[in-house]
């Protein structure tokens, strides 16, 4: 079933140098093959010469991406038991319009016909982009392609990429400690009795941790990965307490990005104006589509 | 290796050929146990030491292999007994292989895994090309079954399938039922190839090697010329002009079938019928038994006997053998002279043909 080959766990491709372009290139929307300069045959699966003639003037190529069913068989009992969670799905031997054959997983709504054109799409086949063949109507293909090459269609701030960074710098008040009191009933004496607190390790008055740390769900829903966002998950160490009327900096980096669902590891860091830091963490976010909402 | 000492000395004792007269060694790969030096750690454990050994690495193709290359060196002289020796037992788990070829890069990730799903593409691509039915393919299975009801060594003796029960089990990867696939059962088999002159001193009536054909095309079913005709066609071709035979002329087709699929494929490229042809041929023939125009496969095939591995495809061997003997009365085919043999290997891309006969 077409929509359990994301979550299976199977065995991957296995690359060499020789042959990693064609796996690269799928995965980022292209099918290339290779293609020889002295007799001009596509050459598929990527060899070091060119079976026709033997010629080492092999170059990557890309290829239409259209071709034709040669056969099929829909498995109901794969040689690898880690596909079972997927069957019935089907396995093509496709034959590009360029010439080469290749076996692929096809997707498509119902059985289909030997001989039946069929178009290539990247897939995710257990985690990983891999080169499959659809035999859908544009509509239908369209329609598979945001559902499964975009997990992020619909979000108001768009896909976030890897390495993408955003700060909020906020000084805190006595205000905030009466605000999250209100709203959660914690009265502890250390954010309340001053001459209390200044004899305990932190030697001040402090602000609530989730004073400090409502930060990021701003970080997160305002600006990265923005509106529409929640939090899944966070794992925070709280290193240095936060007093009254301390500027602090709040940053967020996207550490991974999902791309079949709007779903982010982000590093988080709390900082104090002296540059230390005060919580320091992870945490995964879900962003809802909310365009056109 | 106890199975092959164990068929080796009961070829031996048939062929009435001592064990110091052996003098050439064939064996198969021995997957799991033995990568390298594979015929010195057979001959080492046989007491052996030959004058001609190797390796015979064809798949299903392996023991048909074997005899015609035991048969060139015992004319190039290099030796002149030779034991073409295959055998298999069933592990709890089987040994892991740890491929990287093109087909675990290039297919598997794709969820294609096993020579079931090769055949059920060859399968299907030849149902689309000629139209064949379900019930055409599944009466290879069942003309197996009947077949094995007259050999008591077959793993299916005893249990017959009509071509309705063929079509009524389990849908593996389709258009391949489960009882169009081959058992995989343990067991093994050995063949002595000799001199004429030796043979003559055996017992039994000598069966001479008339014609040999091989070929290899490919390895993954995705480089396959075709899907539809295999390189068994240029082999059996090769085989039946040595024999300066036809194939319509031959008195036993003894025809590697893993799958229902290949027996017609086989048919077919036989030349037996054209292309599509191969269900209204069997029909004419009056199916596979020892009574049909063109038996095929009176041991059961490896649809009804079983199929011990690589020892599967030598299993068509030994039953031609023995059908040119005159040794199956179970069995036996009226006036047996000449058979063709097959053996097939991989994706339909390892064949061998045989043509053995007796004068």
């Amino acid at each position: 079933m077409v929509e359990k080959l994301a979550s299976i766990s199977v065995p991957g491709p296995t690359p060499i140098p020789l042959t990693q372009e064609f796996w690269t290139s799928a995965k980022n929307g292209v099918l290339v093959t290779q293609i020889c300069g002295d007799c001009g045959q596509h050459v598929f699966y990527p060899r070091g010469r060119c079976p026709f003639c033997w010629s080492g003037d092999l170059e990557w190529a890309p290829v239409s991406g259209k071709g034709r069913l040669k056969s099929y068989s829909q498995v109901w009992k794969p040689g690898n038991k880690s596909w079972i969670p997927a069957t019935p799905y089907i396995v093509g031997l496709v034959e590009l319009d360029e010439g080469p054959k290749m076996l692929t997983t096809v997707l498509c709504a119902d059985l289909p016909e030997v001989g039946d054109r069929l178009t290539f799409v990247p897939f995710n086949i257990g985690g990983r982009v891999l080169p499959c063949f659809h035999a859908f109507t544009e509509e239908e293909a369209q329609a598979m392609g945001a559902m499964e090459k975009d997990g992020w269609q619909g979000v108001i701030n768009g896909k976030p990429k890897i390495g993408d960074t955003v700060e909020r710098v906020r000084t805190t008040k006595l205000e905030d400690i009466h605000a999250f009191t209100e709203m959660t009933g914690d009265r502890n004496p250390v954010h309340y009795d001053e001459e209390l607190a200044k004899k305990t390790p932190f030697g001040k008055l402090i602000v609530q941790g989730g004073v400090t740390t409502g930060m990021l769900n701003a970080c997160v829903a305002e600006d990265l990965p923005g509106p529409g966002t929640v939090f899944l998950n966070t794992n925070l160490n709280f290193l240095k307490a936060v007093g009254v009327g301390e500027k602090i900096t709040a940053r967020v980096e996207v550490e991974t990005v999902r791309d079949d669902k709007p779903i982010c590891g982000l590093k988080v860091l709390i900082s104090d104006s002296q540059g230390d830091a005060c919580v320091e963490g992870e945490a995964t976010t879900y962003t809802m589509a909310l365009k056109g909402l | 290796m106890e199975l092959l000492i164990e068929v080796s000395a009961l070829a031996a004792g048939d062929a009435g050929i001592s064990p110091q007269e052996i003098d050439g060694l064939l064996v198969g790969p021995q997957v799991g146990e033995t990568p390298q030096h594979v015929p010195a750690t057979v001959a080492e454990y046989f007491g052996m030491q030959p004058t001609m050994s190797n390796v015979v690495d064809l798949g299903g193709a392996s023991g048909p292999g074997m005899i015609w290359r035991a048969a060139a060196a015992i004319a190039a002289g290099q030796c002149e007994t030779v034991l073409c020796v295959l055998g298999n037992h069933r592990n709890d788990e089987p040994p892991f292989a740890r491929n990287r070829n093109p087909i675990r890069e290039f297919d598997v990730p794709f969820g294609a895994s096993g020579a079931n799903l090769s055949y059920a593409l060859i399968m299907q691509a030849h149902m689309a090309a000629y139209g064949c039915s379900p019930e055409d393919y599944a009466m290879i299975a069942a003309g197996a079954r009947a077949n094995a009801q007259l050999n008591p060594d077959a793993i299916f003796y005893g249990k017959p399938a009509s071509v309705n029960d063929i079509l009524a089990s389990p849908m593996v990867t389709s258009p391949l039922h489960l009882l169009e696939i081959v058992m995989p059962v343990a067991g093994g088999d050995a063949v002595i190839v000799t001199t004429m002159k030796n043979a003559k001193r055996g017992s039994h009536r000598p069966v001479e090697l008339w014609g040999a054909g091989e070929k290899l095309t490919h390895r993954a079913v995705s480089q396959a010329p075709s899907l539809t005709s295999g390189p068994l066609k240029p082999s059996i071709e090769r085989a039946l002009d040595q024999a300066g035979i036809s194939a319509g002329g031959i008195d036993f087709l003894s025809l590697y079938d893993c799958y229902t699929i290949m027996v017609a494929a086989t048919i077919e490229d036989a030349g037996l019928c054209a292309p599509g042809g191969f269900a209204d041929w069997l029909r004419e023939n009056g199916g596979m038994g020892p009574d049909a125009r063109q038996p095929v496969n009176t041991h059961g095939g490896q649809l009804g006997f079983g199929q011990p591995d690589l020892a599967g495809g030598m299993t068509h061997v030994v039953e031609a053998v023995r059908q040119l003997r005159g040794d199956t009365p179970e069995r036996q085919i009226n006036d047996c002279r000449s058979a063709l043999i097959t053996g097939n290997g991989a994706t339909m891309s390892e064949a061998v043909a045989l043509v053995l006969g007796v004068t």
